[in-house]
């Protein structure tokens, strides 16, 4: 293991890696004639990320929402359903019994006074 | 230590050499990944992460012709259990509280056995134990509340999958028109309708986000997706309600096997009501399980008389006043023997009452010799009147009437005559009470109808229009004879039990023996087909009962006729009549009333206008709040309303009034 290097080298690529280092490179006049580009590309880079993670916490939120919807949905129609039931004449009649109601034996009759005609 | 030298940039130059390794390596691997692997790997990415799905379209629902809901579809859940996350503690403590409210809430298995299950579950350290599936929501929210069950999922390990299924929130009223479409088995209107009620699934480009969650990619679809579209059904939910009830009540009265009943609109065909109710052999619950009315075909027995009569009548070759010898209740026919159910006949008696009392003899005797040499004029008829076709129903399996012909293999000389009183023909209940429809509908056979309307969101977008088979199956005179006949069977004939003097009826009755050639399976079919109210028919309807216990009772005015009546009652009952009170008590009193109530009403406002003018404040209490403002505004004041109802209280503010309402 015997390298032959030249010092006027390695001075100059420590020189380099120290400069990088350093961050002197910042200070670059092309850098500093960009720096306002580099921020504006910058805040649409975090503009875009802000953009995503909003849109994936609305995908989550509107999953969440489905199901909130569905089971009120759910409920819903179990309720509808059961007063459906309970509505149905046969339902009724069999309730009334009871209380010693049954249906009329006549069709009801819509009496149309004379005066209003 | 000592030998280094801060300033020496050997070892600098080290790190920098390691560095760069590291990235040539890495620069290295990436181009790897991307170039040799990459098209690969992206494929694989693609089709975890990035997928074309499909965007389901909803089903669409079907509802009564008034308004009420009889299919949707609704999430259920299935309830699994991870027994791995749960503590010892938690388990110990609550399981057998737990499996107490099961075996309540669940009770296909008692409070011990849910206990045995559950401990036999954690024990395993099963992740993914089945507790129960197709529970509505109420349920599933119960089943989550017990000890064990609630909390977290990540203690209580319970996991609810959801999925869609369809309700019928009228439970099983209609349950077998309204049918299902599964993928192993359709039936009924579901099954009809598929298309229009299934919809179009879209599809998406989507993006897994972890767990099942998927971000759309695009604001648009590949495929844009189109929901169901709703059916309108003819059904009506009262009519409906009241023909199963009506069905259920002679079914269970009777003991018979299972039965029918379908109620249709005279002018249109539109069905109102098609109840079926049968039972599974050893069961004792009736409940829809095939639709008889529509599949079923059976000799109709007596109910066909009246095609049989209407055949003479138009080929003139009978008459209703024509005088038959009944006696003595049997009429021999190639040593075979046609018997009246009434021993020894009923004597002398015309066609017309022959059929009232729905003699055998009588309408075989009558016909017999004049179609006996020419059975093709019969049969030919009988094509004619529409008796060979199906009806069109919009259900799938409608059975096609059987008519034996001359020449036929089972064609004997008994064939005719026998057919005369509905034996050898086959048809179901729906294609005979087509029939009996157009009857009523002095001669006009239409279709029957289950759809009234197709709608999408809330917009009718097609409607059913009445479909006419025959314009006139028989001339209106002898439409006319039939329709007496069919009303003197209800006020005087076979059906006279049923009459009642606040609707008219008209009908024909039919007790048909069933396997008549098998003592072991032998049975009756009790049948009832006719309309209401006769005078001016609306509705149409049959009733067919199968195999009623003979001990109870089989014959049809007994069996069947009564379920006719009950509906058509309830049906009657359902419509209210318009009535204009006849001079004399009632309508004086009304008028006088009416009078009464419109003077006090004129000199309430007098009054009140009166003290307006005078500048105070009348007293409006009582008042409707619609005239009340009328008035005051009238008068430029501004209205303050508080509560609904009529006027309680009123205060005025300079020239704003407040009246509550109450």
């Amino acid at each position: 293991m015997n390298f032959k290097i030249s010092k006027k080298r390695i001075k100059t690529s420590g020189y380099a890696a120290r400069e990088i280092l350093r961050g002197s490179f910042i200070g670059h006049p092309v850098i500093i004639r960009n720096l306002p580009f580099a921020l504006y590309l910058t805040g649409l880079s975090l503009l875009a990320i802000w953009g995503a993670h909003r849109a994936e916490s609305r995908v989550k939120e509107i999953s969440k929402k489905v199901v909130l919807l569905n089971e009120l949905e759910s409920e819903y129609l179990e309720a509808k359903s059961n007063l459906m039931k309970m509505g149905t004449e046969s339902s009724v009649r069999q309730r009334s019994q009871a209380l010693g109601l049954v249906p009329s034996y006549r069709a009801p009759a819509r009496i149309t006074p004379p005066g209003d005609e | 230590m000592s030998d280094f030298d801060p300033r020496s940039t050997r070892w600098l130059a080290g790190l920098v050499l390691l560095i760069s390794g590291l990235a040539l390596s890495i620069i290295g691997r990436l181009y790897h990944v991307s170039f040799t692997l990459g098209p690969d790997l992206v494929a694989a990415a693609r089709e975890k992460v990035i997928q074309e799905r499909d965007v389901p379209a909803s089903r669409g629902n079907i509802y009564s012709s008034d308004g009420q809901l009889l299919a949707t579809s609704m999430p259920v859940y299935e309830i699994r259990w991870d027994a791995a996350v749960v503590g010892d503690e938690r388990m110990s403590s609550h399981v057998s509280e737990t499996a107490k409210a099961l075996a309540l809430l669940l009770p296909e298995r008692n409070a011990s056995e849910w206990a045995g299950y559950l401990r036999q579950q954690f024990n395993a350290k099963r992740r993914y134990a089945l507790i129960a599936k197709n529970l509505s929501y109420s349920h599933y929210r119960k089943v989550a509340q017990t000890p064990l069950f609630s909390g977290s999922k990540y203690k209580s390990g319970l996991i609810a999958e959801e999925r869609f299924a369809r309700l019928m929130p009228l439970g099983n009223l209609a349950e077998r028109t309204i049918g299902y479409q599964r993928p192993d088995a359709t039936a009924g209107l579901e099954a009809s309708f598929h298309e229009t009620l299934r919809g179009h699934d879209g599809r998406r480009w989507m993006q897994n986000l972890g767990g099942n969650q998927w971000k759309p990619m695009q604001s648009s679809f590949t495929d844009d997706p189109q929901n169901g579209k709703d059916i309108i059904t003819t059904l009506d939910a009262r009519m409906q309600d009241a023909a199963h009830r009506a069905l259920l009540q002679a079914l269970k009265k009777y003991g018979a096997d299972h039965g029918c009943v379908v109620l249709m609109e005279v002018k249109t065909g539109k069905i109102r009501a098609m109840a079926n109710l049968g039972k599974l052999s050893g069961d004792s619950v009736y409940s829809e399980l095939r639709n008889y009315a529509v599949w079923e075909k059976t000799e109709p027995g007596s109910t066909f008389k009246v095609a049989s009569v209407l055949i003479g009548l138009e080929d003139g070759t009978v008459d209703t006043s024509d005088i038959i010898d009944t006696s003595p209740g049997v009429y021999t026919i190639y040593g075979r023997n046609v018997n009246d159910s009434h021993r020894g006949g009923y004597g002398r008696i015309s066609l017309g009452r022959s059929l009232e009392l729905s003699s055998n003899t009588g309408i075989v005797k009558a016909l017999y010799p004049k179609y006996a040499k020419n059975p093709e004029a019969f049969i030919d008829r009988m094509y004619q009147l529409g008796l060979a076709d199906r009806s069109g129903i919009q259900i799938k399996g409608e059975s096609l009437p059987h008519i034996p012909k001359p020449g036929d293999k089972d064609w004997y000389g008994t064939t005719l005559p026998w057919m005369f009183f509905g034996y050898g023909v086959l048809s179901t209940p729906l294609q005979t009470l087509t029939f009996y429809n157009a009857i009523a509908n002095e001669g006009t056979m239409v279709a029957p109808s289950l759809w009234e309307a197709t709608r999408d969101r809330g917009i009718v977008i097609d409607a059913y229009e009445t479909q006419v088979l025959h314009p006139a199956i028989a001339s209106k005179g002898n439409i006319d004879q039939i329709q007496d006949l069919l009303e003197k069977i209800v006020i005087r004939g076979t059906a006279k039990n049923i009459y009642t003097d606040s609707l008219s009826m008209a009908g024909k009755t039919g007790t048909c023996q069933l396997n008549y050639w098998d003592p072991e399976s032998r049975g009756y079919q009790a049948s009832f087909a006719g309309y209401f109210p006769a005078d001016e028919p609306m509705y149409s309807c049959i009733v067919v009962i199968n195999r009623p216990k003979i001990n109870v009772g089989f014959y049809a005015n007994i069996v069947a006729a009564p379920v006719f009546r009950d509906l058509a009652m309830a049906v009657y009952r359902m419509t209210p009549q318009e009535a204009s009170p006849a001079a004399g008590y009632w309508a004086d009193g009304i008028q006088k009333a009416q009078e009464r109530h419109n003077r006090l009403q004129k000199q309430y406002r007098d009054a009140a206008l009166q003290t307006l003018e005078a500048g105070k404040m009348p007293n409006l209490t009582g008042w409707a709040a619609a005239d009340a403002i009328a008035l005051l505004e009238e008068h430029g004041y501004a209205i303050k309303l508080r509560g609904h109802g009529r006027v309680i209280h009123a205060t005025r503010q300079n020239k704003t009034i407040e009246l509550q309402l109450g």
